[in-house]
């Protein structure tokens, strides 16, 4: 299974979000505080080319923020996502 | 089709409370609570005007205690997005992307989501600047000057939250005065990294790749001024989430759910309304509630008429 990473802030709610969401599909994912690191911070925006959080990447696909893991899994997509080639 | 006697749809204060009813009255309900269970209190970090909590507490914690109540007494929470519905008469129809059910009654408690001002550039450039939501983009321009358009408590709230964060934050507001409660209010106007922009409204959101300030027009003096920002945050209130039901109920011009006057009725027997979907006017977590409590009694005393309880 590819490994997730999510980019995040500690107060974000949709970060709370898409964590319940994966949590509740059993998967296990990297957080990255970007609130206290600037480093981080640019990381993020350089990798997804946007300036919110969360942002999610599933091996190396950019997934992008908790309305794109809602839009994935509406559509019935997401399972196929999470469990596919590294 | 699974068929259950009461269906409620939506999970804030107003869904979660119809629950804890329906499941004392041993209806068994049925929440689909939503992907992002837990309507706007998810979105809020202090709740300080909710009875009970003389300290406060955050709107997440909230809504794990309003959803643990409500399953403590038989409500099954499922975490989904309605997708569809059909209230001509019952048995109603929910359905979700995987399955559906009839049900003899139905509760909508779907809530309101923020409302955008509706500029090109302020789609084009969410994600790089422009949020809805300051609690969670907020720290990303730490050290930087922010900007929040909007008049009420959302927007107090939100410019009071970025101050951890902002260099400066300037509240837009279009009128002179602010509809925020008095305390709120006087929080904004105390703090000293906040700032007000009156009488103004918000003609563009500027920058390229990334939000750079906003162009505001002072509509009493009739000047344009800019104010250089990297973040802009919107806070001008909320529209209720009542699409999927257009054509089936009543709906206000707004599309606020239409009830009869008193009650969580709506234009269709078997079918009741209840929290910020509905309420145009006070849109509290408490009035949610209280709705939420009355749209379960009435479903049951309806259910117990029709000789369904």
């Amino acid at each position: 299974m590819p490994s997730i990473e999510m980019y995040l802030t500690q107060w974000c709610p949709y970060c709370a979000m898409a964590k319940r969401l994966l949590g509740a599909k059993g998967q296990e994912w990297n957080e990255i505080d970007v609130d206290a690191d600037p480093q981080r911070r640019a990381e993020m925006v350089e990798r997804s080319g946007r300036r919110s959080v969360p942002q999610i990447f599933v091996g190396e696909h950019h997934v992008g923020g908790f309305d794109d893991l809602e839009a994935l899994e509406r559509a019935g997509k997401l399972d196929a996502l999470l469990s596919g080639p590294e | 089709m699974e068929h259950r006697r009461l269906i409620i749809v939506g999970s804030g204060p107003a869904g979660y409370t119809a629950a804890l009813y329906a499941g004392r009255a041993e209806l068994e309900p049925l929440v689909v609570a939503g992907l992002q269970s837990g309507g706007q209190l998810m979105l809020t970090t202090d709740v300080e005007n909710y009875p009970g909590f003389p300290d406060g507490i955050t709107g997440p914690e909230m809504m794990e205690l309003f959803q643990k109540q409500a399953e403590r007494f038989g409500a099954q929470v499922l975490a989904e997005d309605a997708v569809e519905v059909s209230l001509a008469e019952p048995p109603f129809m929910v359905r979700t992307a995987d399955k559906a059910w009839t049900a003899d009654a139905v509760i909508l408690a779907t809530g309101a989501s923020a409302r955008w001002l509706g500029l090109d550039s302020e789609q084009r450039l969410q994600n790089q600047g422009v949020s809805a939501c300051a609690t969670c983009d907020g720290a990303l321009f730490r050290g930087k000057p922010m900007a929040v358009v909007g008049g009420g408590d959302t927007a107090m709230e939100e410019a009071l939250f970025l101050t951890r964060f902002a260099t400066k934050v300037t509240v837009i507001h279009r009128r002179e005065e602010l509809r925020a409660s008095k305390i709120m209010q006087e929080r904004a106007r105390s703090n000293e990294k906040i700032e007000f922009a009156w009488n103004a409204i918000v003609e563009e959101v500027l920058g390229d790749e990334y939000v750079t300030g906003v162009r505001i027009r002072d509509v009493k003096a009739d000047q344009t001024r800019q104010i250089p920002v990297e973040a802009f945050f919107v806070a001008i209130g909320h529209k209720p989430n009542t699409d999927i039901f257009r054509g089936q109920i009543d709906l206000d011009e707004v599309g606020y759910i239409r009830v009869e006057p008193g009650t969580s009725r709506t234009s269709v027997a078997g079918v009741f309304a209840c929290g910020d979907a509905m309420d145009p006017v006070y849109r509290q977590a408490v009035t949610a509630a209280g709705t939420g409590c009355m749209a379960a009694i009435e479903a049951e005393r309806w259910m117990a008429e029709k000789g369904l309880g």
